[in-house]
Parts: C-alpha cells; structure tokens; sequence
C-alpha cells in the first residue's frame, strides 16, 4: 500500500498545483509558432511546425524527431519514445516510473549525452542519465540524433544525443492529467502558462509540475539464482520498489528574435527504495536525489547576418544512498554525493552569403563532485573538480540550387584534471600519468546530397570522445567501485543513409530512412565483476559495432498513424584478453524492432497498439549469458466526447503478461537440449513487471 | 448522451481486451494438481517425522507457492519446446499423469512421481525431485 503521508503529501501538492496554474492561464492569440500537446490536433502539430523543427530530409544528421502530441499513449514516456527510433535500445531497472537509460548504436548508456533544450545533463558522458526523471509532457518534441547532432550543442558523443526540447510558440493552455493504475501507481501532471498583456516588451511564463508515485510491488518468478535447482524456485512480490518524485519546470521568456531573454529552471526530487537482485532483495536500501537545473540565455541580433547566443548554466544534483544493512554491495554503506557544474557558452553564426553560414562556439564547464562517507567520522574527501573547455569552428555550406550541402566542423576539447584531488583510501595523488589533461581534436563532416526536395542521401562521419566521469574513477555505491587508473575513450564513426519523405497533398504523409553504420571504439571503459558482490570499470582494447537501420512514419488517411524501426548490429570485441576476444559487446542486441499503430476518428476515438522485439542480447562481456529474444505489446484506447473535451485513456503495458523466458540452461553448451525458465529482465537479476493497467483522465481548460 | 455513449463504448472495449488478453487458463488437471501435491506431502511428512522447515518450505502456503510456480515453469518450457497448442496440451497430460500417481500412491513414489516432468527439461537428465 501506499504509506498515508506520503499520498496526503502528494495530493496537497498536486492540489496546489492544480489551483495555481489556471490562475495564470492567460492564453494568447498572437502565438508565434510552432504548437504543444493539445487535444485533436495531431494533423494541425504536423503542419504547423515550428521554425527550428528538424527535418530529417534536409540535415545530413541521422536524426529522428518524435512529436509529443495525441500520438502517443498519454502515458508514454522519455524511454518508450526513444527506445522506439531506429538504432536506440533501451533498458530499464524494473515498471513505469524506474530507472532507464538509452543506448544507441551499440553504445553505453554514457556516451550518449541527453540535453534539455540544449543544456546537457551529462557533458562528457559525466553520468548516466536516469531517463525516468525527465517528464515527457513538459516538452514538444524528441530529437534523437544517431550522428551529426547540431554544432550549437557543441556534443561530440560517442554514442549520440538526446535532445528534449520545449515548445517555443504558443504559451499552453492550463491542463490538468490524472492517472491511477496497477501497482499502486499515481501520477499527475498541471501545465499551463501566462502572457502578460500591455507590455512594451513580449513576454510569456511557461509551468510544468509533476507528481509521481507507485508502490512497485509486482508479481515475478524467482528463480533463486540457482538455474539447475528448481526446488527454490518461487512467484515472488518486489519489496522495497516505491517511488516518489516531485517535479516542476518553470521558463521565463522575454522579447523577441532581435533579442530575446529566456530563464528556464528545473527541479526535480526524487525518493525511492533499491530492491536489489530479485532472488536476494534489498528490503531497506534506499536512493533520494534533489536535482536543480537553471538556464540563463540570451540571443540576439547582433547584426541582419550575424546572430549571437549567451547560455549560462548551472546543475546541481544531491543524491543519498542507505545501505545500513549491506544488503547490496560490500559492507553498509550511507552516502550524501552532491555534483555542481557550472557553464558558460558563447556561440556566433554568421551568414555571409545565402548558401552559407559559419558559426564559432566557445564554452567553459566547471564539474564538482564532493562525495560523502556518513559513516565515517570525517565524511569528505574534499570536492574533486574538473574544468573542460570547448572551442569549436563549423560551416555549412550549400551549392548546386541546395541539392548538395557540406557541414564540416572541428572542435577542440580541452580537459583540465589537475584538481581532482586524491584517490580514496589511500590518499595518495592520483596518478597524472594516469589522468593527464587532455586536448582532443574531434573533427566532423557531413554530406548531403538532395536530387529532389523529398529525397536525401546522407553521410556522416565524425571522431567521438569521452573521458572517465567521477564515479567511474572514484564511485563507491552499492556493487559499483570506481578505478583511478582508466583513461578516456573514443571512437571514429560513419553512416550513409538515405530518407524519403511521401510527397504532400497524397493520401499518405510520411517518409522512410534506411542506413547503414560503423563505429570503431578505443579503450572502450567497460564494468567488469571483479569479485562476487562488485564491479569494476576498466579499459578495454578496441570494439567495433557495425549495422544497418531502418525506420518508416506514416499517416494514412488521416485515420491511422504507423511508425516502425529495425534494427541489425554486429558488435565485436577485439580485446585482446582470451576471455573477451572476439565477442560480442553485452547489452547490444543483434535485433531489434519496434512498431507502432493506432487508429482514430477525429481524435474522438484513438485505439493503439505498440510492440518492442528485441533479440540477440548478451548480458556479460564473455558471453555466458545471452537472453532469450522477446516481444512486448502494448495497447492503449482513448475516448473524448469532442475536441475540448476530457478524455479518457486506458493504456495497458506488456498486455500479454509476459514476465519470464525460456534460454538454454547451460549458455557454454546451449546445443544439449535442455532448456530453463528465467525471469524477464534488462539488467541481470533485476525482474520487469508483468502487465500493467493504467486509467488516464486528462483536460484543458480555459478559453 | 452522446458524451455517455463514447465513454461507455471506450470502457467496454478496454474490459474486452483486457479479457481477450487475459491468462490462458492451465489444463484443469494441473489446477489440481498442486491441491493433491500438498495434500501427499503434508501427510508424508508426517510419516517421515519432518516438518516444512526441515522440508524446506516456509510452510503450507510456502509449498503451494513452488507447486504452482514449478508447473507455471514446466508449461513455458512446453510452450518452448513444442509450441502452441501442442506444448499445453502435453503439460496437461503430464499433471494428469502425475496426479494419478499421487492418488493413492506411496511416499516413497511422492518423489519419484516428479520426475514424469524431466523431458520437459531436457529429457530426463535433471530431474530434482
């Protein structure tokens, strides 16, 4: 059950919200472009996008741009809409609400950097990004750049970008969301906004709040760690699975395209039990995190060719780990990590001539990581800092009526580790052979070659990096222990690909994209178990991931919606290590495919249906474990009276129950015959829920 | 009412789906046979002189956890190795076998009689029990 305080807490909250946000909600008529998430207007968002939506037929990136409108099931969030592009694979710790990450392109869940309207959350690779934490309403759209990601995010990722960007146009009007479902699962979200009128300068006030909460407690087979016994075999209930969090997003925007002031802040806290491995489960490990995001920016122009942005930003994330019993990794742990960035970014274009524009980036980071043992007499080390640079020189240029555009770019990183303070335990400097400072070239080029309007073949290539973050070279939390030695990796990558849009005014709208791509990895930072209950990053040789993806969009109709992906990866590792050579790279499927289709009548009724296949999944780097292919459906089914009206949605998550798979029982010898049921999971001991039914009432109002 | 009747018809589709896509039911002799399992081994215990903690069980409800977990189990493996329909239909041709060995059998064939399971694994080579 849901403890009492904590529902009353979330109820006043919610409340509150809810009261406050339709006093602000003044909407306005001169709305400059672009739309929001708004009931029944799934064709107007598609042809009212706004000036800097992405077209993936017009960028030489491989790019996907997921709208956040009637589409999608009221209750999808970050992880379904980015786990269903063409080359991403997500995975998750357990249901709706828990920690999940994005991997793209046979990557790790670090080398993808996530940004929110442009501010990355994890520079560098700095973190994983939990994607759970991020509210999906509070934003238009997703952009999943699988290479080529925009030179104003001045990103050179490994693994690719994540960009969540929030409507620009038209202030929302208030709306109200309510949703109630299996596992004691609540969640409500209020958004709305405020456009003050009679003042000399345009202005708008944008809210988005949030209030989450599940008890977690499902139903999974346990099959007690032991494979070959079958006797502690048990249907078990996940303890200790609750969430809690509370987010609100408030953005502030001043003046107009000759200079415009936006304030934008995020907050998120967040409380949750660890339920550990499901056949030995953690009944009072505990995580909370207190996040703050704040974004000051300025544009400007400063001249009819030349443009100016100024962003400061500062993050702050406090995180708390209880482990008083040990239940998780090596001894009790009780932990108060607090991480700072501070940044500051300058970045000028400047268009000369009609078929080219040239644009000079500088930016400056500063990351402090102050850990902090609580169960020590002295809990801190002192703060660990690292300072990082960027300059950057991009250019676009088109020639031959636009058919062909060249964007080639060269960034300089510049990473300063002399302040990152001593190793733990021992309190010996950290060796400088090991963690010099760095100045790393990372040059790109994209091609794109356009014979006609709606057809582009592309290409990409670019040099990728990242250096270890703080809890990789210091962390020590739970089964996770960090390693001074490592060294940054990198990657060189291509793809070629090509995207077809259907040509407009046909009875489909849609396009099609298909490529192929090849990424070679160096020093590759990899966790490996280096004792029963821990592990450990460590460098690796060399690995390589190769593949061909394919996605398709349409809009039939104007009565059926289809979205598809497919993707094939060959991964190798070229480790030299006996135990690794030649491999394949854990957790990078060899298949997978995600589909999508829903069938509506003017928005009055919409019923959806979602599958996610995935196959060819090794968990550990030696290959012992590979996990049995799988398919997740899903299906939702929305009902309004009419096109201002409430509705009501009823979604129901892995409709077919499946909670367990059936894999040879021995992994070194799976031709034997004999085969064992283990429970469905992403993470290795950490069981997926079964099906999940959620009740959705959402409404506008206002004028 | 025409608002009434979009609700109604969104809410009856939602109870048919969920319906339609609900747990396929276990062969009704596997239903019983965890019922006749438990019934066998409480009163083998008894004759062995043990009890469900050194049986290796919480206690009653622990057992028809196993039991039921052990042939939900047996029924995936089925559905691998034979597939759809044919792998149901022997799950419950299996449980139908082992409860006609329970009723009325000995203790010392208690044991025994869960070895009518081990093709379903690998053929006979690792049986458990």
């Amino acid at each position: 059950m849901v403890s009492a305080p904590r529902s009353l807490f979330l109820l006043v909250v919610g409340l509150a919200l809810a009261c406050a946000v339709p006093a602000w909600g003044e909407d306005d008529d001169d709305d400059e472009e672009g739309s929001v998430r708004a009931a029944g207007e799934t064709v107007e968002v598609a042809e009212q996008r706004p000036s800097d939506w992405v077209e993936p037929v017009s960028t030489s990136a491989a790019v996907d741009v997921v709208a956040v409108d009637d589409r999608l099931p009221a209750n999808a969030d970050v992880a379904d809409v980015v786990g269903a592009g063409a080359g991403t694979h997500v995975q998750r710790l357990g249901g709706w609400g828990d920690y999940s990450v994005v991997t793209i392109r046979g990557s790790s869940a670090r080398q993808v950097e996530v940004y929110v309207d442009g501010v990355p959350l994890n520079p560098h690779g700095s973190s994983t990004v939990n994607l759970a934490e991020l509210p999906l309403d509070a934003f238009e759209r997703v952009e999943i750049y699988r290479s080529g990601a925009p030179f104003e995010l001045g990103s050179s990722a490994m693994g690719g970008v994540v960009n969540l960007v929030s409507a620009t146009g038209q202030v929302p009007a208030p709306r109200l969301e309510i949703t109630a479902g299996s596992l004691w699962t609540g969640r409500m979200t209020v958004s709305g906004g405020l456009v003050p009128r009679r003042t000399r300068v345009p202005m708008d006030l944008v809210l988005h709040g949030q209030a989450f909460s599940t008890e977690g407690g499902f139903r999974y087979f346990d099959d007690g760690g032991t494979p070959y016994n079958l006797t502690d075999d048990r249907t078990r209930t996940r303890i200790n699975a609750d969430i809690t969090d509370l987010g609100g997003r408030i953005r502030f925007r001043a003046g107009d395209r000759k200079l415009r002031l936006v304030v934008q802040d995020d907050l998120l806290s967040r409380d949750q039990g660890i339920p550990g491995l499901g056949h030995d489960q953690a009944a009072a490990t505990r995580f909370a995190v207190f996040r703050n995001g704040l974004l000051v920016e300025l544009t400007g122009q400063a001249h009819p060719v030349v443009r100016l942005r100024g962003r400061v930003t500062h993050r702050y994330r406090g995180e708390r780990y209880q482990d008083l019993d040990g239940e998780m990794g090596v001894g009790r742990q009780d932990s108060r990590d607090r991480h700072q960035a501070l940044g500051g970014q300058l970045t000028l274009t400047w268009i000369p001539l009609d078929w080219q524009s040239i644009a000079v980036g500088a930016e400056v980071h500063v990351d402090g990581y102050e850990p902090r043992d609580l169960t020590r007499d002295d809990p801190s080390d002192g703060v660990r800092n690292r300072v990082s640079a960027l300059l950057a020189l991009g250019d676009d240029f088109s020639f031959a009526e636009d058919t062909i555009r060249i964007s080639p770019a060269v960034r300089l990183h510049l990473l300063d580790n002399r302040l990152l303070g001593n190793e733990p335990y021992s309190g010996n400097a950290v060796s400088t052979d090991a963690l010099p400072s760095y100045a790393v070239f990372a040059p790109r080029l994209g091609l794109l070659l356009r014979p006609w309007p709606a057809l582009a073949f592309k290409a990409n290539g670019e040099r990728g990096f990242r250096p270890p973050d703080f809890m990789e070279l210091f962390g020590d939390r739970g089964a996770m222990v960090g390693n001074t030695e490592l060294i940054p990796e990198s990657s060189w990558a291509w793809d070629v690909g090509l995207r077809f849009d259907v040509p407009a005014n046909t009875v489909i709208a849609g396009g099609l994209s298909a490529g192929y791509f090849w990424r070679h990895t160096h020093d590759a930072i990899i966790y490996v178990q280096n004792s029963q209950r821990t592990q450990v990053p460590v460098n690796f040789g060399e690995a390589r991931v190769g593949g061909v993806e394919g996605a398709i969009d349409a809009v039939v109709a104007n009565a059926v919606d289809l979205r598809g992906a497919i993707t094939w990866m060959h991964s190798r590792n070229l480790d030299t290590r006996v135990a690794y050579t030649d491999k394949q790279l854990p957790r990078v499927p060899r298949w997978e495919v995600s589909a999508s289709a829903s069938v509506y009548w003017e928005e009055r009724v919409r019923v959806g249906y979602t599958l996610n296949f995935t196959s060819g999944n090794y968990w550990d780097a030696t290959n012992w474990y590979l996990a049995a292919p799988r398919t997740l459906h899903g299906l939702f089914v929305r009902s309004r009276p009419g096109p201002r009206w409430p509705f009501l949605e009823v979604e129901v998550r892995n409709l077919l129950d499946e909670r367990v798979e059936v894999v040879p029982r021995d992994p070194l010898n799976p031709d034997d015959g004999a085969l064992v049921v283990q429970p469905l999971t992403d993470f290795t001991g950490y069981p997926l829920p079964g099906r999940v039914v959620l009740v959705t009432v959402s409404g506008e109002f206002g004028p | 009412m025409n608002t009434k009747r979009h609700l109604l018809a969104a809410m009856a589709a939602s109870m048919w789906i969920g319906g339609l896509v609900g747990c396929a039911p276990s062969p009704e002799a596997c239903d019983q046979l965890c019922d006749q399992a438990l019934e066998t081994m409480e009163g083998c215990m008894a004759s062995w002189g043990q009890d469900w903690e050194t049986s290796g069980y919480d206690g009653r409800e622990d057992y028809a956890n196993w039991c039921t977990t052990f042939v939900g189990e047996q029924m995936e493996l089925a559905r691998a190795r034979w597939g759809f329909p044919e792998g149901d239909e022997r799950t419950g041709d299996t449980c139908n076998r082992q409860l006609l060995s329970l009723d009325g059998g000995t203790c010392e064939e208690y044991a025994g009689s869960w070895g009518v399971w081990d093709e379903f694994t690998d053929g006979g080579a690792s049986g458990e029990h």
